[in-house]
């Protein structure tokens, strides 16, 4: 007869914010209440009619509403599970630490200046912001319908906020592209023959002419990771690119632009992209220029992708068996969707978008020593997972995957 | 009524009309494919005497092999541009034994490590690879060309318009060898390794 299994000793560090969590619903549920009770207290107040007090009633049950779901959320952060914090890897953060010494003094001197420099314009421009706020609040006043005394200190909060990012943003920025600069193409290099700079927006007129990307305005290039990997000629771009403005704003593709230039070549163009209905299929097949659609023997394949290409042969040599099984698989990656491609020439560009958003490449922030294990690791982390996608990239070539495999994935 | 009458006697000759020209376009890509098959062939032809020089020096040993090969692609080169749909199958037959006995040859000489490390014959191995992935290519759009082209005459109401458009026997499939085919025995080429 087999025994039951001991009970778990509770955890008390859990135990104890599960008290928390329960008393910070309570006291928010409690607030809330009170909260309604106030403003239909404070509508009545105004006029002792029926209007002013269902104007109370339902003024009062929304804010009640927000101050309790804040509550709720608050208390479901304290009880929800903590992930561990990711093992530290101690040898290569010294020896990281040990590589970019004499960079990361250099910047810690800078990161100083800054913050100095960023107190001193938020010791005259926090206050100019704060008296424009009340400037535009006593200019409110002459209006019909007069700001409140709450309305004063929103004017004040928003002045003092306007200030501060007056005063931090130009500075902020100038820190961050220093740190990049200076940081990330040292960490380059630990991968081989790499560098980083600042991206070069990429020509974006085949990818748009393929119908790769379909609808696009506004491209955002802002990281490059550039050089020779694996024996090819490697690029890789953090790319952004939306369509319309303000809140019609949307994002076409949010990832990596990955260009390997193949040990072989290929006739003509060939053009991967999204299965897009069976409208917007058509409406491919007849749009690009001197193109034909290529039927592919993977129904899979066939399904989630339309294939076009100016050479039939050509762009089955590209889409063999292996490389569309692979490609699929890229799609399935953790942190990235469904990648797209285009070939031409011995130039394969794979668009693949990120899954989370999410930016890469982001040093810490002037308010943080420059010298941070943490952040060299996850600038080191970003770059490995770039060219470990990078590999995936180069593995889906026959001619290309016998190269040797890169440090990435080691 | 009779109006009415011309009007579907149109529709239907439109339709037929439409069915004939999508087979033609259908059977142009068939010979469009063919041809793709017989460029990356010559270039196999091509490749195959510069090949069997660099082997010379080395493999002695294998001259039947060698012989073999030359006496094959005599053979497969008096097909290429056939493009008659009675011919295409010993077309095929023929490229594929080339096709095998070349794979050989190229399979032996790794075992010859001065061969193997010799440039030009690297060069030849990086060609031959080459080759060999654009005409398996040609072939998968051959088989591709060929199974719509077949779809469209066999399918009523194509099959009556088929023999009027010169596609009334349509050219067979490519199908790999029955060695190629074969399930690979892993075991016996870890024993020989």
């Amino acid at each position: 007869m087999s025994e039951a299994p001991a009970a778990a000793a509770p955890d008390p560090a859990l135990a104890h914010r599960a008290e928390l969590g329960k008393a910070t619903l309570m006291g928010a549920l409690a607030l809330a209440v009170l909260v309604f009770v106030a403003v239909v207290l404070g509508s009545f107040r105004k006029g002792h009619d029926l209007g002013h007090l269902l104007t109370g009633v339902f003024t009062g049950l929304f804010t009640a509403l927000l101050v309790a779901g804040g509550g709720a959320w608050a208390a479901m952060t304290l009880l929800a599970p903590k992930a561990p914090p990711a093992p530290v890897d101690l040898a290569k953060a010294t020896e990281l630490e040990r590589l970019l010494a004499p960079t990361l003094a250099e910047l810690e001197a800078a990161r100083l200046g800054i913050v100095h420099q960023v107190g001193l314009r938020l010791v005259s421009r926090v206050p100019l912001g704060v008296a424009a706020g009340v400037g535009a609040w006593i200019f409110s006043q002459i209006g019909r319908n007069p700001g409140t005394f709450f309305n004063l200190l929103e004017f004040m909060g928003l002045g003092a906020a306007i200030g501060w990012y007056w005063a931090s943003h130009q500075l902020s920025a100038q820190y961050v592209r220093l740190y990049k600069d200076r940081v990330l193409p040292k960490l380059a290099a630990q991968f081989g023959s790499l560098d980083y700079r600042q991206a070069i927006e990429p020509d974006m007129s085949l990818l748009r002419a393929e119908h790769i990307f379909r609808e696009f305005d506004r491209v955002v290039a802002e990281d490059e990771i550039f050089g020779t990997y694996r024996g090819m000629a490697l690029n890789i771009v953090e790319l952004k690119l939306t369509y319309g403005s303000g809140k019609e704003r949307r994002t076409e593709f949010d990832g990596l632009l990955t260009t390997v230039a193949l040990p072989r070549h290929l006739a003509g163009t060939t053009a991967v992209i999204a299965d897009n209905g069976t409208l917007g299929n058509l409406a491919d097949r007849f749009g690009g220029e001197g193109r034909e659609h290529v039927g592919v023997e993977d129904p899979a394949f066939e399904k989630a992708y339309e294939v076009y290409g100016t050479d039939q042969v050509a762009a089955r040599a590209l889409l063999t068996p292996a490389f569309m099984e692979r490609f699929l698989a890229l799609g399935q990656r953790a942190g990235f969707l469904q990648p797209l491609a285009l070939a031409q020439d011995n130039r394969l560009t794979i668009a693949l978008p990120k899954a989370g958003g999410g930016d890469l490449f982001e040093p810490p922030s002037y308010r943080q020593p420059a010298a941070s294990r943490q952040a060299l690791l996850k600038l080191y982390g970003d770059i490995q997972a770039v060219l470990s996608a990078a590999d995936a990239v180069i593995d889906l070539d026959q001619f290309a995957r016998d190269a040797k495999p890169g440090p990435a994935a080691a | 009524m009779s109006l009415l009458l011309w009007v579907v006697l149109a529709v239907v000759v439109l339709g037929l009309y439409l069915l004939y020209a999508s087979i033609v376009t259908k059977k142009n890509k068939v010979a469009e494919a063919l041809a793709s098959i017989d460029v990356q062939l010559t270039q196999r032809h091509d490749l195959i005497p510069n090949v069997l020089a660099i082997a010379k020096r080395f493999m002695e040993h294998e001259r039947g092999l060698m012989d073999d090969v030359t006496a094959l692609r005599t053979k497969a080169s008096q097909s290429v541009g056939v493009q008659d749909p009675a011919q295409i199958g010993a077309k095929f037959a023929a490229e594929n034994q080339l096709g095998a006995q070349f794979g050989k040859l190229m399979a032996v000489a790794e075992s010859y490590p001065a061969l193997k490390s010799d440039g030009p014959m690297i060069e030849a191995q990086k060609t031959y690879a080459e080759v060999e992935t654009n005409i398996a290519a040609a072939r998968r759009f051959y088989n591709s060309a060929v199974g719509e082209l077949r779809n469209a005459v066999q399918i009523f109401p194509g099959s009556l318009v088929a023999g009027l458009a010169g596609a009334g026997s349509p050219p067979p499939f490519f199908e790999a060898n029955a060695d190629d085919r074969a399930p690979v025995d892993a075991a016996s080429l870890l024993a020989a390794g």
